[in-house]
């Protein structure tokens, strides 16, 4: 007995080694063939579905409302689920969706004026009216939901009274008949269409009696968010197995050609992998497997540029990171150029800044790799080389992976002692409601539809959970240029403005700026119509194109 | 010790510490004029794999305690020019995906991969003995209440509950040991308090008894020092398991942490589809590692128990 239990023990070790080497991981509800027939219950029944097999590249939060905090896999849910007014195609410009074109602004930029669609109805048969918009945007711009988006609607007529409690709905939302909804501002407010045009429209007739301080827990977004005016309807999520989605017949643009579709959030390893096993349709990959998988039989490769980048925050609340010298001096200690000519394999823009296009200035300071300036920075304040700061991620993508290892080593020359921290998304949420954590390492974001969007991630009113401002910086002249921007109508000045806010940004650095990596998407050759995205957290925004061959 | 037992005559105290130094199952001044340890030694020499598996780990902990000599560089240093490197002369084993030198950090890796399995293994075979000598020895309630909660314990795949206390408690060396032992006391307590309720019935631990001596010296002086050779046996076998915990926790993501090296959490890097098809400089050195340190333990373990207990050296 004994001894055949230490033979076994000995075989499992000499086993494991090559068995955890090979197999990855391997999903216990999937089954083995193509993936083209769907897991559950279809023995040859329902042989003519087509599932298709997507990556996830984090697990959900499972709150699956455009009030929540935004959370990247729950926005990809989101988006094959609901639908809105505007979307951003790969070019990141704005096109109508729900509306049938992008909004009237009148000649005083007080009033933007969006007509809808005729004809449309949810997923569960009730028809689709402005109402549904008006009762979105009150809920968005309402802080009692939670929403973290509230602040966007600042010079929205009535949302200060909303804001402050005084009244129920902002009066600036109004639906003029059955197929217009009209914004009223109280002074100009340019970015407004970019920043708000694609929210998420909820069914009012389904959440009309969640009282609204409810709104952030309903079971209706945390557990089945079964009524949306998306191509797909939401059917279950198995915690950290997948998000199962089936087509929705009622969608605007009539039946899509998938049947159904399985998010599974897995590593992008894991992911790689079960594309050469067939048992993933589409995933994204990291640039050190662009040429494995480019070899692989049946798969195809394509990427887009992306609009938002990879960043750690630098938690300013905290009294040892409050020194801008010592976030000048971790950019100057990080060789970001080289990380992205070798470790991402050229895929990826250096960043400087979070601004893009045209709002992005040519003479920012570029931060090129100099240890010894960083060096020279840290003495200058006086950096405690003792001081232990700790770099929270969630893990599972390779290239964020490695950017944290390079971070530890790099800062470490310098002398700045970074410990790695990895979390689950749940933990990381804790982290972020306490602001507990030191730097935290993340990515995502559009910044290159409307500049403005820069602003909830660096003003002083927008800090977490009132907006996306996770480094907790405030500079009210960086805020002021940005408002006045904003409220710019002409074109050529309101760049200007931007330009002048973001060399303030470049130069005080209220983030460590990684890299801007582009979206390597890997696809079966069965899958028709896709065309590639930068945005992680919509590879699906022309769904309606696509087929899947059996 | 006198004055732990003040009635007993000089005479008494001589027979109670042959009795301890013969051990139970020795056959008593009959068997041989070599001390039972001394056999044992030799029927363990006479074990050429256990021998084998001994060596190997001497060896691999000599380079585990002299892991800066033998490395040559730091098993930290990025190096961003010479990501995923095949070996070299300059990198014997090659870099891995941030240029760090793998050979480094196999051998760094040895020092926690072995740190972890023996802590760990000492920690449950600590709390197994204590257990289960007392659990043996008090009998009654108390004996069910401890042992119901090894059987437990043991019901539980061992994997589950390490991943469940790892995922509770955060990641960390320390964490991980607790964890590793949590799911192993269980074995040697069952063994240990099998061997307690045989003493206990021992004519020499009942005139211990009767002479007055407490159940704390009875526990040290009799009941552990008789299960001693099992208790080397199955701390042995347990550090062969907890080595593999360890590993397979690091792979998981929650084991030892990055940037510190383990076998399992080098073996990660193997989940990438590149790494696995043309990269083995990354995987077969950990790999073989984990493989050939626990089969060696293994070996040691077996060749230990055939050495202390040569009744069993037959069966299979």
């Amino acid at each position: 007995m004994r001894r055949s239990r230490a033979q076994r023990a000995a075989l499992i070790s000499a086993g494991l080694s090559l068995i955890l080497a090979v197999a990855a991981c391997s999903d216990p509800t999937q089954s083995d063939d193509t993936g083209n027939t769907s897991d559950e219950g279809t023995d040859g029944a329902a042989a003519e579905d087509t599932a298709l097999n997507a990556y996830l590249y984090q697990a959900p939060n499972s709150n699956w409302s455009p009030m929540a905090p935004a959370h990247g896999p729950d926005q990809v849910v989101m988006n094959l689920i609901y639908d809105s007014l505007l979307g951003v195609n790969p070019d990141f410009q704005l096109y109508p969706r729900l509306a049938t074109g992008l909004p009237e602004i009148s000649d005083d930029g007080l009033t933007i004026t969006y007509t809808l669609q005729e004809g449309v109805t949810w997923s569960d048969g009730e028809p689709f009216t402005a109402e549904d918009v008006v009762f979105t945007y009150n809920m968005v711009a309402n802080p009692a939901t939670g929403s973290p988006s509230a602040g966007k609607f600042a010079d929205v007529a009535g949302a200060a009274e909303v804001a402050a409690g005084t009244a129920e709905t902002v009066s600036g939302f109004t639906a003029p008949d059955e197929h217009t909804f009209q914004i009223t501002l109280t002074k100009p407010n340019i970015g407004i269409v970019g920043l708000t045009g694609n929210i998420f429209i909820i069914p009012q007739h389904a959440l009309a009696d969640v009282p609204v301080d409810e709104m952030d827990t309903t079971d209706f977004f945390t557990k089945s968010p079964t009524v949306g005016l998306g191509p797909y309807v939401f059917q279950e999520y198995k915690t950290d197995q997948y998000v199962h989605l089936v087509k929705n017949p009622a969608f605007r643009e009539g039946e899509v050609d998938i049947d159904e579709i399985y998010l599974r959030p897995v590593t992008s390893d894991v992911a790689t992998a079960q594309l050469g096993t067939g048992e993933m349709d589409l995933a994204q990959i990291s640039p050190a497997d662009l040429e494995t998988v480019e070899a692989l039989d049946g798969i195809e490769v394509a990427s887009g540029p992306g609009a938002g980048f990879i960043r750690t925050s630098v938690n300013q609340q905290k009294p040892y990171l409050k020194d801008v010298r010592l976030r000048q001096a971790m950019l100057y200690a990080v060789d970001r150029q080289q990380l992205i000519d070798e470790a991402l394999g050229g895929k990826a823009q250096p960043v400087n800044a979070s601004f893009m296009t045209d709002a992005l200035p040519d003479d920012l300071e570029t931060y090129d790799y100099d240890p010894d300036k960083a060096r020279e920075l840290l003495a200058e304040m006086n950096w405690d080389p003792n001081q232990v700061i700790q770099l929270t991620w969630i893990p599972g993508q390779r290239d964020r992976d490695t950017a944290a290892t390079v971070l530890e080593a790099q800062l470490g020359e310098v002398g700045i002692k970074l410990e790695l921290n990895q979390v689950q998304p749940g933990e990381m949420t804790d982290m972020m409601n306490a602001q507990s954590y030191d730097m935290t390492l993340y990515g995502g974001g559009n910044y290159a539809t409307e500049p403005f969007a820069v602003y909830p991630i660096d003003s002083c009113s927008t800090w977490y959970p009132n907006g996306a401002n996770l480094s907790f910086w405030c500079n009210e002249e960086f805020d002021r240029l940005m408002l006045e921007a904003n409220a710019t109508v002409d074109e050529a000045a309101r760049y200007d403005l931007f330009q002048q806010a973001a060399r303030i940004e470049n130069a005080e650095v209220p983030m460590i700026y990684l890299y801007n990596p582009d979206t390597i998407w890997a696809h079966t050759d069965r899958l028709q119509g896709f065309e590639p995205m930068g945005d992680q957290t919509n590879p699906f925004w022309n769904v309606q194109e696509w087929s899947l061959d059996s | 010790m006198s004055d732990l037992r003040p009635s007993l005559d000089a005479a008494d105290v001589t027979a109670a510490q042959e009795a301890v130094a013969a051990g139970p199952g020795t056959g008593g001044p009959s068997s041989s004029r070599r001390s039972p340890r001394a056999m044992a030694a030799r029927r363990f020499r006479r074990n050429k794999v256990a021998v084998g598996g001994a060596i190997f780990l001497l060896v691999l902990l000599v380079v585990a305690l002299l892991a800066p000599l033998i490395a040559g560089q730091s098993p930290y240093s990025v190096d961003l020019g010479a990501i995923r490197q095949p070996p070299s002369a300059e990198h014997w084993l090659g870099t891995d995906a941030s240029g760090r030198d793998v050979f480094a950090r196999l051998v760094y890796a040895a020092r926690v991969s072995l740190m972890v399995g023996v802590f760990a293994a000492l920690l449950a075979v600590l709390v197994g003995t204590l257990v289960g000598a007392v659990a043996g020895l008090f009998g009654g309630w108390l004996d069910t209440a401890l042992m119901r909660t090894a059987d437990m314990m043991l019901s539980f795949p061992n994997i589950v509950v390490v991943i469940v206390l790892a995922g509770l408690l955060g990641p960390s060396i320390p964490i991980l040991v607790i964890a590793i032992a949590a799911s192993e006391w269980p074995t040697a307590a069952r063994m240990v308090r099998g061997v307690t309720l045989a003493v206990r019935e021992r004519e020499y631990l009942h005139a211990a008894r009767v002479a007055g001596a407490s159940r704390g010296w009875l526990l040290r002086k009799h009941i552990v020092p008789a299960a001693m050779g099992q208790i080397v046996v199955v701390g042995t076998l347990a550090v062969a398991g907890a080595i593999l915990s360890e590993a397979v926790l690091s792979f998981l993501g929650l084991g030892v942490q990055p940037p510190q090296a383990s076998w399992g959490n080098m073996l990660n890097d193997a989940q990438s589809l590149t790494v696995i098809q043309s990269m083995p400089w990354l995987w077969l050195p950990p790999g073989l590692a984990i493989a050939a340190t626990v089969l060696s333990v293994n070996f040691v373990g077996d060749g230990l128990r055939d050495a202390v207990d040569p009744r069993q050296s037959g069966r299979s």
